[in-house]
């Protein structure tokens, strides 16, 4: 049943590539049906076992409870997408085959099914990415992520070299630390690349910034997050956790540099882009800060990641339909719009302030005050400048005489429902971090993972 | 009995009913406002001190302390002023319905730090506060923009010092409750006390605009909607003074620090400098300004100064007087900007060298005005007198000269910059733009001279607001202040502020009796003069408040500027920014550079 995540947004894919037009009107329906799939029918854990092959020796695709909550959200994001994005017809296959390639990134138990996967995200996000003749920057993004494929590809075959198979859990049973080492620095650089941590993340603020309203937001949010699923399942739960400490570092440089780099910003765009990887860096300084395993910093970390996924897709869909035009014909962007930026920086009421005061709490009790340090000061420099854009935008001069900006109806439900949301679990966290447990308890559990896939035996 | 929970239930639902009938009709928000402050007054002036509460199912995490039934008070009394105030001033508001709504949900958020003992929910409320005030700001002037940003990043820098404060505390005792802190700290280290002490401060400091982080006054209060920077300056500092007044009498700070001089410890020593710098900055810049309300910010910073003195000394009179000069700061302000927002209601300019001779045209402010400047220039028989003598009397006992000079300087100075727009505004000659000028509409006199007669009446039996000082007192385990009746009294003496109201009400009525005996003077058209043998034809010319006090402006012309300098810092940092954008729009070849050199890196360090 769980293959249909798959199957059935690539098989739309195909079918339309001749009817580009139809792709864009099936895109919400094929999102809408995975996540009625996914809340109706299908449930933690469920193992698919590609052609009949048992696990190690074949592929297979796991729904457990930590990919059953990121399925949920990605899903739930590509849908929303789909509604409140203006695009071209022929991007509709893309978008398709990106639900499916995410969907199997998420589900699979293979490492080299996961880096097609990967491939497929990249090769859909470079074409995303030279939306608004922006070739250049999507070049740039190209020969970033190409070196970033093939260290991954190296890293997955010394993955097969040192355990003798591609199925994640046999090999994290067999592989001994030292020898994986060596396989994890090269997967690591591959996934900081995706997740645009500096200086890795350069390529992210031309290629976000460009103006449309589907690549930062399919980029940002929807990639994103899955990639950062796909780190919590490579370096929790199937090697043993370590603490990478030059990844921990190099994530605090980046937030700092993301965050001074947003203030300097004179357009929208390149300020949340530095913003977005400024939060990436901040979900990944602490998910490599709670590498030792401790599950309340890592329930904190996709809290956070939760908030800014969200923030995220409020913010770049907004500045993709507005620009600069400002709030005062559309005040219900702007609602959403500066509820989103208090939600990034955190004040009260909203489900970033949880997020932020998850994480303090969680990292002060594991004795981390370097991190808490770095994220406050950030969070200054963010606040200044998200306030000074909202208050920019709110009181424009209106002197200029150009055409009339609006969102398009879809799009204004969607991220007036979205901060909404963001409120509502600033009022009632758990609605959140009832998954977000779940998935920090079972993302250091090797054992049911494995059992769950070797149902006991090989 | 109302409880604080169903108070603050009724002022969230408030923000939203305000919000909403602001929509139909703009003087109604301000209406809900009033009630609901008039509504605190009653509810919280009988209430019972000492009481702990849950709040939405959390236990215990808000406590009723005389602290906070003192500072509520105040909150409330200069609430329902402005709510009055803004039923009629509402009209020139750029955004009514959203202006109303943010200053009900503004006194949500103050009276929840006064209520909360836990330090989080103090947080959430303070940056309720915050939140809500920020958004009122850029609703003002086109500058309170950029004032906005600079009121952000400032109390941003001291909430965030403040959460890092908590957490630290947390770490170790594992309970936000400030009692239960209270009752461990003085076993930690030096080190962690110093650490945490001065964290917690820091927001109080950003907020009540100490040195260093008084920068931002002067943008914000001087920029904002006018009517919102009496609560501004007469409230939201109150906030800043009321976590420094919270965590210098909930923590045993004598305990805590050493002794460094005349039984004054050595935290109390550099609070009360830095009350010192604040003094003495606010009191010179604000002798420079030529706009009345960035004047009153800088007044601002240097009363922030002596409230801080007042109450970092912990003794019997001096921390009385700090508190009592809360209120009088409160009311003082209030006033000022009030009467300030009835002139540029009138003659929409803050400029003091545009404006001239308006006490002819709107008497009821001028007097507002003036009460509002005797009081803060501490002149008896006003409430502000009582406060900064109680204040002296401390640092006199103390043997306090250095401090007591800057006290004193900033008085003399305080008499210097609050004449500026009397002289400016006020008197002189009436400028002929502002010949048709009328007073403003009765529903903005009203609280006006609520506040005057407030002012007047606390300085002449000032018994209730010391009840209130003495149960602080008597709650944090301090000796409190001795009165009876108007006989107010220290160690060195003693003060009737009847006696003293007596003496003042004979001479202005001998005074008055001697104007009506002698000959009137005569009204002479500002033509009807001459200079240089030039006969004036256009009276504009005639009015000077430019340059107002050049010669004392002259002697400390190039000193050095923290606004400047904190721009500059944000400048580089602006620069690091820079970097890494011109990192970023470097070529594919330039990347391919940092992938090796974060492989290199990562395989050398390992992990």
């Amino acid at each position: 049943m769980i293959a249909l995540l798959v199957a059935v947004p690539l098989a739309f894919g195909f079918a339309t590539v001749a009817f580009p037009k139809l792709s864009r009107y099936i895109l919400p329906f094929v999102a809408l049906f995975n996540l009625v799939l996914l809340l109706g029918f299908v449930h933690p854990s469920q193992v698919t076992e590609i052609g009949k092959w048992p696990a190690a020796y074949g592929i297979v695709l796991v729904l457990d409870n930590v990919s059953y909550p990121f399925l949920i959200f990605v899903n739930l994001i590509l849908f929303a997408l789909s509604i409140s994005a203006t695009y071209e017809d022929k991007l509709g296959v893309l978008l398709l085959v990106l639900t499916a390639a995410l969907n199997g990134l998420l589900l699979t138990g293979d490492f080299f099914n996961s880096f097609v996967f990967l491939e497929i995200i990249a090769a859909v996000a470079y074409v995303l990415a030279s939306q608004n003749k922006n070739s250049y920057a999507a070049f740039k993004y190209l020969i970033f992520g190409s070196v970033a494929g093939i260290l991954y590809l190296i890293g997955v075959v010394s993955m097969y070299v040192y355990a003798g198979t591609l199925n994640m859990a046999y090999a994290g049973f067999v592989a001994s630390p030292e020898y994986v080492q060596v396989a994890g620095i090269l997967i690591v650089i591959a996934l900081l690349v995706e997740l645009k941590i500096l200086p890795l993340g350069l390529w992210a603020p031309d290629v976000y910034s460009n103006g449309s309203t589907v690549t930062p937001v399919a980029l940002g949010s929807a990639v994103t997050v899955a990639i950062f699923y796909l780190f919590s399942r490579i370096f929790f739960n199937i090697l043993e956790p370590v603490k990478p400490m030059p990844v921990y570092v190099l994530s605090l440089i980046s937030i700092v540099f993301a965050q001074l780099a947003a203030m300097k910003q004179k357009t929208l765009g390149r300020t949340v882009a530095y913003a977005s990887i400024a939060g990436a860096s901040t979900v990944m300084a602490v998910l490599s800060s709670g590498a030792l395993g401790v599950e309340k910093i890592a329930s904190a970390a996709y809290l956070y990641l939760f908030n800014e996924a969200i923030s995220m897709f409020i913010l770049f869909t907004i500045y993709g339909y507005l620009n600069h035009k400002g709030f005062k014909n559309n005040s219900v962007a702007g609602i959403a719009f500066s509820l989103a930026s208090i939600s990034l920086i955190g004040f009260p009421l909203t489900a970033g302030f949880w997020a932020k005061i998850n994480l303090l709490t969680a990292l002060f009790e594991a004795g981390d005050y370097i991190l808490p340090a770095i994220l406050l000061v950030a969070t200054v420099i963010e606040a200044g400048y998200l306030i000074k854009w909202n208050v920019e935008l709110w009181y424009v001069d209106d002197d200029s005489e150009t055409e009339e900006m609006e969102l398009p109806f879809g799009a204004q439900v969607v991220v007036l429902l979205f901060a909404l949301a963001l409120v509502i679990v600033g009022f009632m966290p758990d609605l959140v971090t009832a998954y977000t447990d779940k998935i920090a308890s079972h993302i250091f559990d090797f054992k049911t993972y494995f059992d769950t896939i070797m149902k006991g035996g090989m | 009995m109302q409880s604080l929970q169903s108070l603050i239930i009724y002022l969230a639902v408030g923000t939203l009913i305000g919000y909403f009938l602001s929509k139909i009709n703009k003087h109604l928000g301000p209406i809900v406002l009033f009630a609901l402050s008039i509504f605190g007054l009653y509810a919280l002036w009988g209430m019972p001190t000492g009481v702990t509460e849950s709040l939405f199912g959390f236990e215990g995490v808000l406590k009723f302390t005389a602290l906070s039934k003192y500072l509520s008070i105040v909150t409330l009394i200069v609430f329902a002023c402005y709510g009055f105030f803004n039923i009629s001033w509402i009209s020139k508001a750029k955004r009514p319905a959203a202006f109303n709504a943010l200053s009900i949900l503004t006194l949500l958020g103050t009276l929840g730090v006064f209520f909360s003992a836990h330090l989080i929910v103090l947080y959430i409320f303070w940056e309720i506060a915050v939140l809500a005030s920020l958004f009122i700001v850029p609703m003002g002037k086109e500058e309170s923009r950029k004032a906005t940003i600079w009121y952000v990043v400032i109390s941003s820098i001291g909430t965030y010092l403040f959460l890092y404060g908590v957490f630290m505390l947390y770490e170790r005792y594992g309970t936000f409750d400030i009692f239960e802190i209270a009752q461990h700290i003085q076993n930690a280290s030096t080190g962690f006390r110093w650490a945490v002490v001065l964290l917690l401060l820091a927001a109080g400091i950003a907020k009540s605009g100490i040195f260093p982080l008084h920068v931002w006054l002067r943008n914000v209060h001087g920029n904002a909607p006018d009517t919102f920077s009496a609560v501004l300056s007469g409230q939201l500092v109150k906030m800043g003074s009321y976590l420094i007044a919270l965590i210098l009498s909930v923590f045993p700070i004598a305990n805590m620090f050493s002794e460094f001089y005349n039984g004054v410890n050595i935290l109390s020593y550099i609070l009360i400098w830095l009350g010192n710098i604040s003094i003495l900055v606010g009191t010179l810049m604000a002798i420079k300004q030529n706009d009345m309300k960035m004047l009153i910010a800088y007044s601002t910073v240097a009363n922030s100064g002596y409230i801080l003195i007042g109450l970092a000394t912990l003794h019997q009179v001096g921390y009385a007087g700090g508190l009592f000069h809360v209120i009088n700061h409160a009311l003082a302000a209030t006033m000022i900007f009030l009467s300030f927002a009835a002139v540029v209601y009138r003659t929409g300019t803050t400029k003091i060298d545009e404006m001239g001779g308006l006490i002819h045209r709107m008497p009821v402010t001028f007097v507002t005005y003036l009460v509002g400047i005797i009081s803060l220039a501490g002149i008896p028989p006003t409430s502000g007198f009582i406060s900064k003598w109680m204040i002296f009397q401390a640092l006199v006992s103390k043997g306090m000269f250095v401090t007591e000079m800057f006290v004193f300087i900033g008085s003399i100075g305080s008499f210097l910059y609050v004449f500026r727009p009397l002289a400016g505004v006020f008197l002189g000659q009436l400028k002929s733009k502002h010949k048709e000028v009328k007073e403003v509409p009765i529903i903005m006199q009203i609280p006006m001279i609520i506040l005057v007669a407030l002012t007047v009446l606390w300085g002449v039996f000032p018994q209730q607001v010391l009840v209130w000082i003495t149960d602080v007192q008597k709650e944090f385990g301090m000796k409190p202040f001795e009165f009876e009746g108007t006989v107010l009294k220290t160690s060195m003496g003693y003060w009737d502020t009847w006696i003293v109201f007596v003496m003042f009400a004979v001479g202005f009525i001998i005074a008055a009796v001697i104007y009506m005996l002698m000959p009137k003077g005569k009204k002479i058209p500002l033509e009807d003069q001459y200079t240089s043998g030039e006969f004036l034809h256009n009276y504009d010319l005639y009015h000077y408040a430019t340059k107002f006090y050049a010669f004392l402006e002259r002697e400390y012309e190039g000193h050095p500027s923290f606004e400047d300098w904190y721009l500059s810092i944000v400048n580089t940092l602006k620069a690091f920014g820079k970097f890494v954008d011109y990192l970023a729009r470097r070529t594919a070849s330039a990347y391919i550079f940092w992938a090796a050199i974060v492989l290199a890196l990562i395989m050398w360090v390992r992990w």
